[in-house]
């Protein structure tokens, strides 16, 4: 069997996608930065990965935001309605 | 202002929680003591307000409905929330099911060739997320791409990448094993990328923003 000495893109940057999930084992931190170091692809898509990741959250955070998680009074006497219902 | 607080479940006010159904328990109470909280838990996993309220509703329900369940060994607040878990795992099945029919995942293009090399390089972009995160353009173009994702890769996307929920959890949600969840999660940050590159980045690189785009 041939040894890969290089993987593919397209498993390298599964490796960086689960840098956020996970810790890497040796072996793949490896493999994966010889990767990056030779391919000029990847690496900038680790970085738009990261950056993205932050992008999109902070987008979240702030439509969140503008609906804060509080019960607005009509649902909550809603809720408390279909509640006494049951008792 | 406070959004997706971590683990946003007080202590219940009083020591003993309100349960086993002893006399003059209004469990309208629940919503007052419980509701808002719940609801953080919950936005911080579903991302649609409206099913966020339903479910901390049915979460509320069913805790009356078997309030003689609850041991005392947890607290109640605890409880509560172990429920709104499920619900929020039925949600996710329900939501899977009615999905499957009209989204194929395989009809999501597929950036890599057979080989394992990109279809097509990523670009430069130079951009500060902050920055990005002001702008009215970007948001309307990332809220359209995380929409376009095949729902599967778009599930596993917003518990990840923007909620609250550990990937251990989001596997038990969704009901796969963590590889899979892995494996989703990979082709929906590689979609989003190059739904964000052609759809904003690119047009950037066109104007010839002085702020980002490719160089
Ligand atoms: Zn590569």
């Amino acid at each position: 069997m041939k040894v890969r000495l290089m993987m593919t893109c397209r498993e390298a940057t599964q490796l960086c996608s689960d840098q956020h999930e996970r810790t890497l084992t040796r072996r793949e931190r490896w493999m994966l930065r010889v990767h990056l170091f030779l391919c000029h692809k990847c690496r900038k898509f680790a970085a738009q990965l990261a950056m993205m990741r932050d992008a999109l959250q902070r987008v979240a955070n702030l439509q969140a935001d503008s609906s804060p998680a509080k019960l607005s009074p009509e649902r909550r006497e809603a809720m408390k309605h279909e509640l006494r219902k049951l008792v | 202002m406070p959004k997706n607080v971590k683990i946003p479940i007080g202590e219940p006010p009083t020591g003993d929680p309100p349960t086993n159904g002893q006399h003059g328990v209004d469990p309208a109470d629940w919503v007052d003591q419980y509701g808002d909280a719940l609801l953080a838990f919950a936005l911080g996993r579903v991302r649609k307000r409206e099913v966020a309220e339903d479910l901390v509703q049915d979460t509320l329900l069913a805790a009356w409905v078997n309030r003689e369940r609850f041991d005392g060994r947890a607290k109640f607040a605890t409880w509560l929330v172990s429920i709104l878990r499920r619900k929020i795992a039925d949600h996710y099945r329900r939501d899977a099911r009615t999905l499957t029919a009209s989204s194929l995942e395989e009809n999501a293009p597929d950036p890599f060739t057979p080989k394992g090399m990109w279809r097509r390089a990523p670009w430069k972009w130079k951009a500060d997320p902050a920055q990005l995160a002001e702008e009215a353009e970007f948001q309307r173009v990332a809220t359209s791409c995380i929409e376009e994702l095949p729902p599967h890769f778009r599930q596993a996307f917003q518990l990840r990448d923007l909620g609250d929920a550990s990937p251990k959890e989001i596997s038990v949600i969704l009901n796969i094993s963590p590889e899979n969840l892995a494996v989703r999660l990979h082709r929906a940050r590689v979609l989003l990328r190059q739904c964000l590159e052609s759809k904003y980045f690119g047009l950037a690189a066109r104007t010839a923003s002085p702020h980002r785009g490719s160089s």
